[in-house]
């Protein structure tokens, strides 16, 4: 540096090297430094269809559905057709299309049989939810609820009873709606029996049967469940292959007691006694079933069916309700189920096996569980467990017997039916809630997959919708499936939870030490470097830089001098 | 017994149909209770499920005696082989021998997976967090960062088609796993009988875990299911080994009732086998005792030039006379003695200080008369990186080039360093391994809670095939239960011993010091910053002013300080 | 504070709004079943009394009916097996050790280093990695009645998991938020044993959940009493007061929730228990403790029986091809190498 204390001869270039070094360095921090910095902190996310979700809010979830009205004569029909308009008119997620059409009564009158009107029902095209009214000739009660898709009414029942049929058996439209609305408010509206009974939504499901048997010393059992699944739940669960898939698979246990000891009644058997077990000791029942059942291991929710074997000094076990009668039920079974597990059948043996047992004093009997009466039951539970309800009886109505397990088709179409607003309902509040979450919670990272996700439910659920609207029910459904398997997919993603909780006040106090002093410098330094090129602008003298600094190193002395004078 | 199996087979298949009726399933309980020469109590339990059918997804659907939990995951994840080992404490393999099945102490696993499985990685993965589910144990830990596939330690147990291929092989070990009452829970449910009936009611949980050494264990393969081996059967072993000491109690004397705690209560009625073996070889050389009530049957087994006396106790034919015990009383005083010691031992240590780096050291016993060809396999975790050009193999003074070797480097984070070295061992030698390794620093979030107490890593695991059954207890390769390890000579005896797993303390830092760092990083920078900055961008510029006397002293002060430096100058 | 009013004044005002819209079966219980998450934080034998908390509550809902399956039980350190354990597999929660709460079917859902802030809001959010076997998933819908049992060391604001991390009440009330969005529960019965316990629950802002602590913001809570042969304290006080009463509730016994609010007063707790119950729709003089100690399991008779045929099966089961199997050697053939 300079030697002597006064008019330093200064390197006058050096000036201009430290007004690049200080514009470098506010480049550098302010264009590089800080949007490096605010990158690499800032909280991932991929923009998401905001929009598009608040828009579902307003969608308008309706399943057309056409019916065929079929009579004799153009004006009951006419009527008829009115009649079932005007009921369904403001149901809330139903549209219903009614068309009437008028056949000739001979066509109908030479049909007997049940067999001979589906026949003739076949002559009419019908889709997947669709739905026939045919007016019969030969009916022996008022309204046959065929097992296709057609009922079938004589000339004097009257329009209230087919559209009672039709909204409490087959269009269900209070059950879909309440289904809608229990999950899109549950402070207002609760589940009814039907819909808490249902197993929830799942792309797959696991069929477990067991059989307990709690005492192999005395009791052999002589049964072949992979046989009586084939026969009986297989055929079931192929109807309903489309709704989702399931797996069968069966085991056995042994040495599993009662945990309730029931009581001992006399009665007039041969036995002179028989078992009761009180409804209300039912429910303990379960819990230790279900401790041995693994059913956990499985990766779907499991439907468990459990046959309970009676051992001869337990039996016969009876269930009395609560009011103290006993369970009216088959010969020597006794069920019950529970909502969302599964049903639990108890199978008491032949009473001749048990007598010959005790009077012959023989250790162990061998006994074979009636299959039918068992699977019956177990058809019975799985259809409601599974969400076709039982059909309230409704005077002057009919059904028509099941041929086979499968369900009838217009119960699949209603299952069909409430299980897409129940997708449909629970895609959409998953997006929806998913949104207000993210948008919520600001530090969530939202991924490329969860974006995606995101944006394809969405999709889907707009596509479904419209494909409904247009009353293609088995694409909508599917759709719908997809949809709610992508939108748990979207919620549940493990990468959502990644949240970078750091509270503000903490990383104030990480950033101050760092920014404040490197900042201040480099902030006040712009200064200079504004004042250097604007005051050479004003100057005008462009070319020579070296002398605007000595002029400015001289201006700024006699600048000081002046305020010397001035405090002076 | 397996012939028994057989005519019982043979005649099912001649009155077989589509939908056999009859059950195609056998589950046998055995106990062993070995009075070892040091002491000990060794009992060993085993229950074993025989299920004639398939390993496939579709047999695993409908089960019987086989437990379906298990089962479904051991199809699902199309497993062939499965072996599951947790353990509290080490086995003494110089004074105890060798036991039934050897496992290492903490988690042991190890699975072979069938030839259609794509990605074993991911089966793998699914399949031990499935397990984990299923035995309340921490085996979701397991990945591949700790897990290897040793190509001559394991070789399938079970039958096969074609000779194996050891990238279908996974084996870990989780040293720091504890076994408590919540894996018993799950083990025992696993069982046909539950803990309702037969030999599993002596498993309560406070005699087990009162012991020097319990370890619980599954082991699934497929064996032969007729003589020609031309179909499979499915075989589970469910294993419970415990050694209790008797030695600190004031008699030696032993019962049924004072290890477990209880009589046994019967069989259970689903067994075909419910039997209680004590080896009484013992009996009249090292200790002597009698024991009440006098077994049914006394059985002479010779086995690898060794001749074994067994007491035979049929559980079933004690069953409806209540609660059953064994007891032995002994007539001498206490003693303890190893007369013959076992052939191979060996044991394991780190050596070195400091925190940088450290040397392991395994040391390999033979006291066998002739030279022994071992296999060692280390399984040395990422975050202790060894040098392979330091492995040295020394006995009596002098290095020994392994037979083989396989070496496959460590990744951090993705997988362990995998040695294994095959051996010959001179006779009646020591030979000592040793390899260097460093340790590593882990990124502050890796540190477990308790990263003070350490990092545990794996045993190692030595293979060998003995020539003589000395102290030697396991079954045959093709034998499914205790009986079948009677007479039962062969060419060689499989051990698999495991040696110590090590507690290693990695350089640790102080966690509550990251927000300190960064304030002082902060610091630090921005102090360098300033100075730098004011030295690039401003220039020092000495001006004539008239001053005030604040000013005047402001400069005298400057001055002063200017002269001082100007006569350092 | 004002956000704690202000809820409570909007819930009170949508409660009155809706009041004649609530159907009437709303009066029941309203829920299908019960789940339990009981999580323990303390790592280290000196927290022996944590784990025995937790298990004390454990034994209690599982002796009310919840199954295992529905029982969530985090316990971070194993005390039971622990080496410095003089009766190893107990773990007693009074110096009679008339009950070992550790009990002889204890089944542990996450143990050891397991137990994290991590795992447990995803076991709560449900997002947790999907090969997750079903037993370590809390599988709750809109009918489920969960109870939230916490303990362990915390402060102002925060829980602390082994020591080494914390879940601040902001994470654990956005992820209480999230299972409310998702329809994850009907109601939660949260309980907190900790020092200022009550800072956990005051940024609750979902509905249908009753926060019970055991001590309030500037209060610790203390232990009860210490086991000369272990060496530690082997209860807290709060949920030994809380075990006192819930031992002597049955399954079918009709004690309410007010007065499990009040099972622990100042003079034996020796700190104030916290309450609060404006996110809560019903009145805890009515509801049975039982709606979340113990389990609902409804059950219907079966009359029904579908009379079917079996359908014709014409499966026959494959023929196992006959294939020669061979056991492999299991030591290598060292002539190959040599």
């Amino acid at each position: 540096m300079c030697s002597t204390r006064d008019n330093c001869q200064l390197p006058v270039y050096n000036e201009k090297y430290r007004l690049y070094a200080s514009l470098s360095f506010a480049v550098l921090l302010l264009g590089v430094g800080v949007p490096l910095w605010w990158y690499t902190t800032a909280v991932p996310r991929v923009p998401l269809p905001y929009s598009g979700i608040a828009r579902l809010s307003d969608l308008d979830m309706r399943i057309s559905t056409r019916i065929i009205v079929a009579t004799f004569a153009r004006e009951n029909g006419e009527l008829l057709a009115d009649e079932v308009r005007a009921f369904f008119a403001d149901a809330e997620v139903l549209k219903v299309d009614v068309d009437h059409q008028v056949i000739s009564s001979n066509l109908v009158s030479r049909a007997y049989t049940t067999h001979d009107l589906e026949k003739v029902a076949a002559t009419f095209d019908l889709k997947v939810g669709e739905l026939l009214l045919l007016e019969a000739a030969n009916l022996k009660e008022d309204i046959l609820v065929g097992s296709r898709r057609t009922i079938y009414f004589s000339k004097t029942s009257g329009g209230a009873e087919l559209v009672q049929i039709l909204s409490q058996w087959i269009l269900r439209d209070k059950s879909l709606a309440l289904t809608k609305n229990a999950l899109a408010e549950p402070t207002l509206y609760s589940l009814d029996e039907e819909n808490r009974r249902r197993f929830p939504a799942s792309a797959a499901y696991d069929v477990l049967l067991t059989l307990v048997n709690p005492d192999p010393e005395s009791l052999k059992i002589d049964w072949n469940l992979p046989r009586v699944i084939d026969e009986y739940i297989e055929p079931f669960l192929e109807g309903l292959s489309l709704i989702a898939n399931f797996s069968i698979k069966s085991q056995w246990l042994y040495l599993l007691p009662l945990d309730v000891t029931p009581k001992q009644v006399p009665d007039s058997s041969p036995l002179g006694r028989h078992y009761a077990l009180p409804e209300n000791v039912l429910p303990q029942l379960v819990t230790p079933l279900e401790k041995k059942l693994a059913s956990q291991v499985s990766l779907h929710p499991c439907i468990n069916l459990v046959v309970y074997t009676v051992p001869c000094d337990k039996a016969p076990l009876h269930i009395y309700t609560r009011t103290g009668h006993r369970s009216k039920s088959a010969s020597n079974v006794e069920a019950f189920l529970s909502p969302r597990w599964g049903g639990v059948v108890i199978s008491n043996p032949p009473l001749e096996v048990c007598e010959e047992a005790i009077t012959k004093n023989k250790e162990t009997v061998v006994v074979m569980p009636e299959g039918g009466t068992i699977m019956g039951v177990f058809l019975a539970q799985l259809r409601l467990l599974l969400g076709i309800p039982d059909a309230n009886p409704i005077k002057g109505a009919a059904l028509v017997q099941l041929e086979n397990s499968k369900p009838r088709d217009w119960e699949f179409d209603a299952l069909l039916r409430i299980r897409t607003i129940e997708q449909l309902t629970s895609a959409k509040l998953t997006l929806q809630s998913l949104s207000q979450l993210l948008k919520e919670i600001s530090s969530i990272v939202i991924t490329e997959t969860v974006g995606n996700r995101i944006k394809s439910a969405l999709d889907l659920v707009e596509r479904s919708a419209e494909l409904l609207e247009r009353g293609h029910l088995v694409q909508g459904f599917l759709l719908s499936k997809e949809a709610f398997v992508t939108a748990e997919a979207a919620f549940t993603d493990p990468s959502l939870l990644a949240l970078l909780y750091f509270p503000e006040d903490q990383k104030y106090a990480v950033y101050v030490p760092l920014f404040l002093p490197i900042m201040i410098p480099v902030l006040l330094s712009l200064k200079n470097i504004y004042r250097y090129f604007f005051e050479k602008k004003v100057n005008g003298d462009m070319g020579k830089e070296e002398e605007t600094l000595v002029e400015d190193s001289e201006k700024i002395k006699k600048n000081e001098e002046n305020v010397k004078l001035k405090t002076g | 017994m397996r012939y028994l199996i057989y005519l019982v087979i043979s005649t099912l298949l001649v009155y077989g149909l589509p939908y056999s009726t009859a059950q195609d399933d056998f589950f046998d309980e055995e106990l062993l209770l070995k009075p070892l020469a040091s002491g000990h109590v060794y009992a060993y339990f085993q229950f074993t499920t025989l299920w004639e059918a398939p390993n496939n997804v579709q047999t695993f659907q409908h089960s019987h005696l086989f437990p379906r939990g298990l089962g479904e995951i051991i199809g699902r994840h199309k497993v062939d082989e499965l072996h599951i080992s947790l353990t509290e404490g080490l086995w003494n393999y110089e004074k105890w021998g060798y036991p039934v099945h050897d496992a290492g102490s903490g988690a042991e696993i190890f699975a072979w997976f069938n030839k259609n499985v794509s990605n074993v990685n991911n089966e793998w993965k699914s399949l031990t967090n499935a397990l984990a589910g299923l035995f309340c144990a921490s085996l979701n830990f397991v990945d591949s960062s700790n897990s290897m596939s040793p190509e001559f330690s394991f070789r399938p147990t079970g039958i096969v088609k074609e000779p194996p291929n050891s990238s279908y092989l996974r084996y870990s070990s989780l040293p720091r796993e504890i076994v408590c009452t919540e894996n018993l829970t799950p083990f025992k449910k696993l069982l046909p009988c539950d803990s309702k009936r037969g030999l599993a009611t002596l498993l309560n949980s406070a005699y087990i875990h009162n012991t020097n050494y319990h370890s619980l264990g599954i082991h699934f393969r497929s064996v032969c299911r007729n003589a020609g081996c031309t179909k499979s059967s499915l075989e589970l072993r469910q294993t419970v080994s415990l050694v209790y000491d008797t030695l600190t109690e004031a008699t030696q004397d032993w019962s049924i009732r004072k290890l477990f705690g209880i009589g046994i209560k019967g069989a259970c009625p689903l067994a075909s086998l419910s039997n209680v073996y004590i080896d009484m070889t013992s009996n009249e050389t090292v200790h002597v005792y009698q024991l009440t009530p006098s077994p049914n049957t006394k059985v002479t087994s010779f086995r690898g030039g060794q001749q074994q006396q067994l007491a035979v106790y049929d559980i079933r034919t004690y069953s409806n006379r209540g609660m059953f015990n064994i007891a032995a009383i002994y007539t001498t005083p206490k003693t303890s003695s190893v007369t013959y010691p076992s052939v191979l031992y060996a044991n394991r240590y780190i050596i070195g200080y400091g925190q940088e780096r450290g040397s392991l050291v395994t040391k390999l016993h033979n006291n066998h008369w002739q030279s022994l060809d071992v296999i060692l396999l280390e399984n040395i975790p990422w975050y202790l990186p060894v040098y392979l050009h330091t492995v040295k193999v020394i006995c009596n003074g002098q290095q020994i080039k392994p037979l083989i070797q396989r070496y496959m480097p460590g990744r951090e984070r993705t997988r362990p360093y995998y040695l294994e070295l095959v051996l010959r061992l001179p006779p009646h030698s020591v030979t000592k391994f040793s390899i260097e390794l460093d340790y590593l620093f882990l990124k502050w979030q890796e540190y477990p809670p308790d990263a003070n107490h350490g990092f545990y890593m794996g045993p190692a695991v030595i293979t060998a095939l003995l020539p003589i059954a000395r102290n030697y207890t396991a079954l045959p390769l093709d034998g499914s239960t205790i009986t079948s390890s009677f007479n039962a000579s062969r060419n060689g005896y499989l051990v698999q011993l495991r040696t110590e797993s090590l507690l290693i303390s990695l350089p640790t830092p102080d966690f509550s010091m990251p927000y300190n760092v960064v304030c002082l990083a902060c610091t630090a920078v921005a102090l360098a910053f300033g100075p730098l900055h004011n030295i690039t961008t401003k220039r020092l510029v000495l001006k004539n002013v008239t001053r005030n006397w604040k000013k005047k002293l402001l400069s005298f002060v400057k001055r002063l300080t200017k002269d001082t430096k100007d006569k350092t100058d | 504070m004002r956000l704690v009013t202000l809820s409570a004044i909007l819930s009170i005002y949508l409660l009155r709004a809706n009041a004649w819209e609530i159907p009437e079966n709303f009066a029941e219980t309203g829920h299908s079943n019960n789940w339990a998450v009981l999580v323990d934080t303390s790592r280290f034998w000196f927290n022996y009394r944590h784990v025995a908390n937790v298990l004390s509550i454990y034994r209690s809902v599982k002796r009310l009916g919840i199954p295992d399956s529905q029982i969530i039980l985090m316990i971070a350190d194993d005390m039971a097996c622990n080496p410095r354990n003089p009766r190893p597999a107990t773990v007693f929660n009074n110096i009679k050790q008339h009950i070992n709460v550790y009990g002889d079917d204890v089944e542990v859902d996450y143990r050891g280093y397991e137990v994290t802030v991590e795992n447990f809001v995803r076991l709560l959010t449900g997002r947790l990695p999907p090969e997750t076997p079903r037993s370590k998933k809390l599988l709750t819908d809109e009918g489920s009645n969960i109870l939230i049992y916490l303990t362990g060391h915390g402060g102002n604001g925060f829980l602390k998991f082994q020591d080494s991390e914390e879940i601040t009440s902001q994470e654990l009330s956005d992820a209480l938020e999230q299972m409310w969005q998702k329809r994850r529960y009907h109601e939660i019965l949260f309980v907190v044993d900790t020092c200022q316990a009550s800072s956990m629950y005051e940024k609750f802002y979902s509905p249908n959940i009753l926060a019970v602590a055991s001590s309030l913001v500037g209060e610790d809570s203390l232990s009860h009493h210490v086991d000369p042969a272990v060496g530690v304290y082997i209860i807290d006080r709060y949920t030994y007061y809380a075990l006192d009463f819930l031992e002597k509730v049955e399954p079918s016994s009709s004690k309410k929730l007010s007065e499990f609010l009040k099972v622990c007063p100042k003079h034996y707790c020796l700190s104030t228990v916290g309450v609060r119950t404006d996110l809560f729709r019903r009145d805890p003089k009515t509801v049975p403790v039982t709606d979340f100690f113990g389990s609902l399991r409804p059950v219907e008779l079966t009359m029904n029986i579908v009379n079917v045929l079996p359908a014709h099966v014409n499966k026959t089961q494959p023929v196992e091809p006959e294939v020669k199997y061979t056991y492999v050697s299991q030591f290598p053939n060292l002539s190959s190498y040599t």
